[in-house]
């Protein structure tokens, strides 16, 4: 009785951030071993917070290989990390991310989400590689490749050399031989039995500013984009003064 | 003596009579051009926020009513601040950017100043780059997320351009694009008055605020105002994730109908309102001084020419001896009613020109004073106010002109 009660006033004196940021933890564990993490966030235990912890628990369950899940409250201190990492406080609850392994947020569900929802925020590794250069403002130049062997289109190496989008090009390399990246060249509306190179871009958050062939040269893929005047290089910002 | 030194003299011995027919055309005028001028300037100050802020969508917390567009954050009540995720995440058509506010009063050098809590659009990019996945999806196969509205330029890119880093431009923006936590932006007069320079810090609240520009003024209450970060101001006024009001910027005009309906919606506990809603009450009352400006003239007008045709009667019957001496020495019937008909049109013209001088004076002191608008003359209510006095002044001593023409010279001397 008198240690149970040496326990009690133990805990009540340690302070709040002194207890483990578990679920900030197993984010970060799942990152390391490449699984998608879908972090639940709540204010309320209530009807919508236990659909969507189920929908996401039966989910997790069957993907147990590729998926885990963390359930925070926003005022837990200890998770305050997490919180303000996904401005949680700021958002409608309950609300889930999808984040990548990579970090990128592949998703972000408020209130409801669906079991189709969750499968669709899993991306190849080359996607959620793109999905993460856009979220860092970066434009993302994707070449779909028929085989390694196959050379990049020189426009794109072109395009890297022009000066006007010195970094500020992410590239994305994707072979149809690569199994793994097959829902890449479908969700891209790409033929994976694809006998050329195509070459597409996009902007932040998530803009397609075009498909090319692959004989595009790197000027046309730079009209392309100063066309667009999402490339902010040095010549459109005089053009906009 | 010549015709025209005859009908100033003969104004001048009835000074009275003249005076009183001249003060109800002066009045009547000058009620006409003060009304019109400064409702012209009111509705020049709306059509110009409308063209300015057409597509612009109000969120407000229910309840609340406003006519002043720049004040819209200054009625106390407030919305939790997940309602601008909720409209981020949302990707509405036609939304462009959100601006949402929280105003807090507080101290600077001794003065009560506001200080206004804004959001950087670079907190939506973060957001709204959550979503690049289902944007990713939509840009190629067309579905309803991220959807441009037609003939619109749609949404922003968020590659970063000088013009929208520049923070001066929130001023004409109302959007800053990026603003550390610990910078403020302070008004054009509050700099002035308070002599802040851009590199000082200011203290707020207790906190310190590094001052990041001094924004270019713009006439609104935003010049005597602070701007800092909103999740700043929430922290050092212990508000917690609230905001007063929520701007959305719509692509154009067309759209934010469509918008109001969708916003409405969206959030329940909010009321959605466009600019032209806001100004609604204004159009009204506008309309109505309108009308009721030249209801004053025309009732004024109709006394003062019963009065110059009753002054003009009385004086042909007052002076009929001496208009049968003229007619006697010569003078033929249409000398005698140009004589009236001048002596009246100098009434018309002179009660006019009083008139629009008074109305002028009253419009340029009541608009700033009492509407806030700065005043221009109404040009249309000058020449109108003008034209009418001439013509119901002549139109009034028409008929005692007529009466003097066809006296009888015999008749007059035998009468008196």
């Amino acid at each position: 009785m008198r240690s149970l009660l040496g326990l009690i006033v133990i805990l009540a004196f340690l302070p709040v951030n002194g207890f483990a940021a578990k679920m900030t933890e197993r984010v970060e564990a799942a990152a390391k071993n490449g699984k998608y993490t879908y972090v639940m966030f709540y204010r309320a235990d209530n009807a919508a917070t236990e659909q969507m912890a189920n929908t996401i628990r039966s989910h997790v369950a069957e993907t147990r290989e590729k998926t885990t899940w963390a359930v925070v409250n926003i005022q837990d201190r200890a998770e305050s990390r997490l919180v303000k990492r996904f401005d949680a406080t700021r958002i409608p609850l309950p609300a889930v991310f999808s984040v990548a392994p990579n970090g990128a947020v592949t998703g972000v569900y408020r209130q409801r989400v669906s079991q189709e929802q969750l499968t669709n925020s899993m991306l190849t590794p080359m996607y959620s590689d793109m999905v993460k250069a856009l979220q860092s403002q970066k434009i993302a130049v994707v070449c779909l490749m028929p085989a390694t062997a196959m050379p990049i289109p020189t426009g794109v190496a072109q395009l890297h050399r022009d000066a006007d989008f010195k970094g500020k090009l992410h590239q994305v390399n994707v072979y149809a031989t690569d199994s793994s990246e097959a829902d890449f060249f479908n969700r891209m509306q790409v033929d994976r039995n694809l006998t050329t190179p195509v070459v597409m871009m996009f902007a932040p958050p998530g803009t397609h500013l075009g498909t090319f062939n692959a004989s595009v040269k790197g000027q046309e893929l730079a009209q392309e984009l100063h066309k667009s005047g999402k490339c902010n290089c040095t010549k459109c910002q005089k053009k906009k003064k | 003596m010549n015709f025209h030194s005859m009908v100033w003299k003969e104004m001048l011995r009835r000074p009275g009579h003249t005076l009183t027919g001249l003060l109800i055309v002066a009045l009547g005028v000058a009620a006409l051009v003060a009304v019109e001028s400064v409702v012209g300037s009111s509705e020049q100050k709306v059509a110009s926020q409308m063209q300015q802020l057409g597509a612009n969508i109000l969120i407000l917390p229910d309840g609340v009513t406003l006519q002043d567009y720049y004040a819209a954050d200054a009625h106390g009540k407030s919305l939790p601040e997940e309602y601008v995720t909720r409209i981020a995440l949302a990707q509405k058509v036609g939304v462009e950017e959100l601006a949402p506010k929280l105003s807090v009063p507080a101290e600077l050098g001794g003065d009560s100043i506001v200080v206004t809590g804004i959001l950087p659009r670079t907190e939506f990019y973060k957001k709204s780059a959550w979503q690049s996945v289902d944007l990713l999806t939509s840009g190629l196969s067309e579905s309803a997320v991220g959807k441009k509205h037609e003939g619109c330029g749609g949404r922003s890119c968020q590659i970063v351009t000088a013009d929208k880093t520049d923070i001066s431009s929130y001023a004409s923006t109302r959007i800053v694009h990026a603003l550390e936590m610990d910078s403020a932006l302070v008004g054009a007069d509050l700099a002035k008055s308070q002599r802040i320079e851009e590199g000082q810090s200011i203290r707020i609240l207790g906190e310190e605020f590094q001052v990041a520009g001094i924004l270019p003024a713009t006439g609104t209450s935003d010049d005597s105002r602070v701007l800092a970060h909103l999740h700043r101001v929430q922290e050092v006024a212990e508000s917690g994730p609230i905001v007063n009001v929520i701007e959305v910027m719509g692509c154009c005009e067309e759209v934010a109908t469509t918008l109001v309906g969708e916003l409405n919606e969206l959030l329940p506990d909010a009321r959605a309102v466009t600019i032209s809603q806001i100004v609604q009450t204004q159009v009204t009352v506008n309309r109505l001084m309108n009308r009721l400006s030249y209801v004053i003239f025309a009732i004024l007008m109709m006394i003062g020419g019963a009065s110059i045709a009753s002054v003009m009667f009385a004086n042909v019957a007052e002076r009929k001896r001496e208009l049968g001496t003229l007619m006697a020495l010569g003078a033929t019937p249409g000398m005698v009613s140009r004589m009236i008909l001048l002596k009246a049109s100098a009434v018309g013209l002179f009660g006019g020109v009083c008139g629009l001088a008074l109305g002028l004076i009253a419009a340029f002191l009541a608009g700033p004073q009492f509407l806030g608008v700065a005043t221009s003359v109404s040009m249309n209510a000058v020449i109108i106010g003008m034209i009418v006095a001439l013509i119901v002044a002549l139109a009034a001593s028409y008929p005692p002109a007529r009466k003097a023409a066809h006296l009888d010279p015999c008749l007059c001397f035998q009468d008196s």
